[in-house]
């Protein structure tokens, strides 16, 4: 069960996409600083349901409130499969030009949580067409924590990380929880030593939401 | 002053990336010089007045150029994912679209400046309307990339862009074809445009700006 007074609130959730239902009804409260692992195999429905977590995608049925206090686009931080990055700029560049876009005219990408945490300096001036997959995946975390979000949506996070960039994240993700930002990542499968951060485990299994426990979230 | 700032990053970037990455303004450049290019040479080889022949040709080379700006515009955003990345940002989709339309103007009004220079210069033409062919370039740029970005954004979430792109495209240029190349001889012939077909494109620019705003919400959020 979720606390009583949710950070976000995901409510009978379903989604059609070309006459399959991909959600069936899929319900989530996140509260704050909690981490939640969403585990369910390929083409389980756990990238679409984050992205209408996200707003990036309309649900067929059912609706997603956000309450963090500031307008809901500024509460939610993303990042998908593919770095929402443009190539041809430096990780640097990027990171400024989302920030001007929320309103921070004199940004300091130094000052964003991610950017000591995940070594980002390393590749301050790189374009991101010249970094490798886990090194843009590293910058698009630094890019959804621009604006200070309360709710960290992570779609496999740890696929295409090496070792240590893996460690760096669970730093991280250990870092967002003293923050009091809470998370919501999805997995394919589960791993010990990622799933044991998480408050709660929850599977996505035929569209729909089961604690691991068996009872429906 | 916040909303200027945001627009200038946001015109800022899609020069950047294409600085960055040439192809696009290479082919551009290429096509708008060739084309002038041919034009003149053509009109010193043949029997057709200058303004005729050019203002057939400017036209069309116009309506390439903004239907080449129409993937610079949404549709490399949608490819890239990035759109996805503005649009979990609190940037009002207006202000996006008016963002492409101004970058695509910029775009066609540099590109169709070469074509017609280079018409102009290899084909000898004595006398031209300077200041009424700038004004007439800047009103028909601010109509194509007017309409390059809204077709543009018409066709991100299209399945059916093979199709919808070219009748989408017929039906939005139409309207330039027939108030433009009218007004264009007169300026080629050293007269001022007429300034009903003046007031005219630009008054359609603006109309096709203000419905894509209009319409951002809905296409692009």
């Amino acid at each position: 069960m979720g606390p009583e007074a949710p950070l976000m609130a995901a409510e009978d959730i379903w989604k059609q996409y070309g006459g399959k239902w991909v959600l069936r009804g899929a319900s989530l409260r996140v509260g704050k600083k909690e981490l939640v692992f969403i585990l369910g195999p390929n083409g389980a429905g756990k990238t679409t349901l984050l992205r209408i977590m996200a707003g990036l995608t309309r649900p067929t049925r059912g609706r997603v409130t956000i309450e963090c206090g500031k307008p809901p686009r500024e509460c939610v931080g993303y990042v998908g499969h593919s770095p929402l990055l443009y190539p041809e700029m430096t990780v640097e560049e990027n990171l400024r030009f989302y920030a001007s876009l929320h309103g921070w005219e004199d940004y300091r990408p130094g000052d964003n949580i991610a950017w000591e945490t995940l070594g980002l300096e390393r590749v301050r001036g790189k374009r991101v067409s010249q970094l490798s997959y886990g090194w843009r995946k590293r910058a698009d975390l630094a890019r959804a924590l621009i604006s200070s979000p309360s709710l960290l949506l992570l779609d496999e996070p740890f696929t295409g990380l090496d070792e240590e960039a893996s460690q760096r994240l669970v730093d991280m993700l250990q870092e967002l929880g003293r923050e009091g930002i809470a998370v919501v990542m999805a997995a394919p499968r589960p791993d010990d030593e990622y799933t044991g951060l998480a408050s709660r485990v929850l599977r996505l299994v035929e569209g729909r939401l089961i604690g691991v426990g068996g009872e429906t979230s | 002053m916040r909303l200027a700032r945001t627009l200038y990053m946001l015109v800022w970037k899609d020069f950047l990336l294409d600085y960055r990455n040439p192809l696009n303004l290479t082919v551009l450049g290429v096509f708008s010089l060739a084309a002038g290019v041919a034009v003149g040479l053509v009109y010193r080889s043949s029997l057709w007045p200058a303004p005729s022949l050019i203002s057939a040709a400017l036209p069309l080379g116009m309506v390439f150029l903004a239907i080449y700006t129409v993937h610079a515009s949404f549709l490399r955003e949608a490819d890239a994912g990035t759109l996805d990345g503005l649009r979990l940002t609190p940037l009002d989709p207006g202000l996006l679209m008016v963002s492409k339309a101004l970058y695509s103007t910029l775009l066609i009004l540099a590109s169709s400046l070469l074509l017609t220079l280079s018409a102009l210069f290899f084909s000898g033409v004595p006398q031209v309307y300077l200041g009424g062919l700038v004004a007439w370039l800047g009103a028909s740029s601010l109509f194509l990339g007017a309409v390059a970005s809204l077709a543009s954004s018409m066709l991100v979430y299209s399945g059916a862009r093979g199709s919808l792109a070219p009748a989408l495209l017929l039906v939005f240029f139409a309207p330039f074809i027939n108030t433009a190349a009218p007004s264009l001889v007169d300026v080629l012939a050293g007269h001022s445009p007429s300034p009903g077909s003046f007031l005219g494109l630009l008054g359609l620019g603006l109309g096709f700006l203000a419905l894509g705003v209009g319409l951002s919400r809905f296409l692009v959020e």
